[in-house]
């Protein structure tokens, strides 16, 4: 066989399906709690970590902060209280190259939510004049292009990267209300092997539709020949369940195409990265 | 020889049945639990949580809870989600964790706040956990109108125990 040949086909394959698999999804992203469940009255910390990897639960890149070269990040985390407001304590997220950390006070009684701070990431795919695709990321407009660029396409998403941490009992989690997010009937602290849990997925504080896929996957991949998500899908109200298998930490991971009405955006992206723990029957 | 005619029997059997009835009394529960004597170092001494449950898994009452501190209820992962979240007080059935050995936890059929549970099926759950070491959680289905001896297995930090139902 032309050993020539077999190689041009397989970059292609291979440069073709990258280009599809960061448009799907990019990279990993999630946080990792030291806790999701917490009892006694005092108040306690728990340890966040937050990195992009896609070995999951071992980090793998911080967050860069949102000032360059700065040591934290006080605008990376945000938590919800038990009372539904936002934690006005200092949310100090440290940059340690692989990971970024941060400690969360929890002071009232029940569940807390704990995200990443949502902001908007921009990317724009391209092909420059030998035809090679390429991305960066800024909108086309920003992005200073090459002037023979062709097959322009900028995507802007929304990621929720979030978990569920309670202290002394739990209460119904406070929503985002904007991006994906997961809601109830089941508790996301309250989740034990050999038991259905129940989640409807949001978007923009409202059930998404029917038919909406979801990856349900056990962390430390590393360690693992094969990754064994399950995938499950929405119903028409935008629930799904899980039974699970395993006790562990898992990341449930969902996308969603959004319509976009902003200058030099050409598709709109929601993605979800939600940390949840499952206890040992 | 004298012989019970059928129909006085019968009389006997309803008049005590009666007799029950009148005098009706909560059913009782012994718990006969061995925490297992375990060779290892460190050795932390189990913290022991043993409630009832409806059947629909809803807390009713906790008969032992064997933990010092609140900060270590959450390790009692099961009671924890269950009890730990009503607010009932629990220190009528608390204590500090015990060593190695056999005890006998007594149930009188009377909730947390002294009233008696409505006699019927009911989950016995006990839950061991070990600083440092295992946990093993064990729930079985009884009935308190039927007096019975239910024998439950523990895997590691317990070890076969006993549960008596005295229905009364």
């Amino acid at each position: 066989m032309n050993v020539n040949l077999l190689k041009t086909a397989l970059i292609g394959a291979l440069s073709l399906s990258a280009l599809v698999s960061t448009t799907a999804s990019a990279h990993g992203r999630w946080l990792l709690p030291s806790h999701t469940s917490l009892s006694g009255d005092k108040a306690h910390y728990v340890m966040i970590d937050a990195s992009i990897s896609n070995e999951i639960f071992a980090p793998d890149k911080a967050f860069s902060p949102s000032t360059k070269g700065a040591e934290y990040d006080d605008t990376l985390l945000m938590a919800l209280a038990p009372n539904g407001e936002q934690v006005t304590d200092t949310i100090r997220a440290y940059y340690l190259k692989r990971k970024s950390s941060a400690a969360v006070k929890l002071q009232q009684q029940g569940t807390y939510h704990i995200a990443m701070t949502q902001k908007p990431m921009y990317m724009t795919f391209y092909k420059n004049a030998a035809g090679e695709r390429s991305r960066v990321f800024a909108k086309k407009d920003d992005a200073n292009l090459p002037k023979d660029a062709s097959d322009i396409t900028t995507i802007k998403t929304i990621s929720t990267v979030d978990t569920f941490v309670s202290h002394n009992g739990t209460s119904k989690p406070a929503l985002l209300g904007q991006g994906l997010e997961l809601s109830g009937p089941t508790h996301p602290n309250d989740l034990f092997v050999g038991e259905q849990a129940r989640f409807q997925l949001l978007s923009d504080g409202k059930p998404v539709g029917e038919g909406i896929e979801i990856s349900i996957l056990k962390g430390d991949t590393r360690y693992r020949n094969t990754r064994g998500e399950i995938k499950v899908t929405t119903d028409k109200d935008g629930f799904f369940t899980s039974t699970w298998q395993q006790p562990g930490l898992y990341l449930i991971e969902t996308s969603q195409k959004v319509t976009v009405n902003e200058a030099g955006v050409d598709v709109g992206r929601y993605a979800l990265f939600t940390t949840l723990e499952v206890a040992p029957e | 020889m004298f012989k019970i005619k059928p129909w006085l029997s019968i009389t006997l059997l309803v008049a005590a049945l009666f007799q029950i009835n009148a005098h009706a009394q909560s059913p009782r529960l012994d718990v006969e639990l061995t925490l297992t004597d375990l060779n290892v170092q460190p050795y932390h001494r189990p913290y022991v949580a043993v409630w009832l449950e409806t059947p629909e898994r809803k807390h009713v009452t906790t008969l032992a809870l064997w933990v010092q501190k609140a900060e270590w209820f959450k390790d009692l992962r099961q009671w924890w989600r269950k009890a730990g979240k009503s607010n009932a007080q629990f220190d009528g059935v608390s204590s500090a964790t015990k060593r190695a050995g056999t005890y006998t936890i007594s149930w009188d059929g009377k909730d947390l706040n002294g009233n008696p549970v409505t006699p019927g099926k009911y989950l016995l759950n006990v839950e061991v956990v070990r600083e440092e070491g295992g946990r093993d959680y064990s729930r079985i289905e009884l009935d308190l109108t039927q007096s019975e001896k239910i024998t439950i297995d523990g895997k590691n930090e317990f070890s076969t125990s006993f549960v008596t139902v005295s229905a009364r």
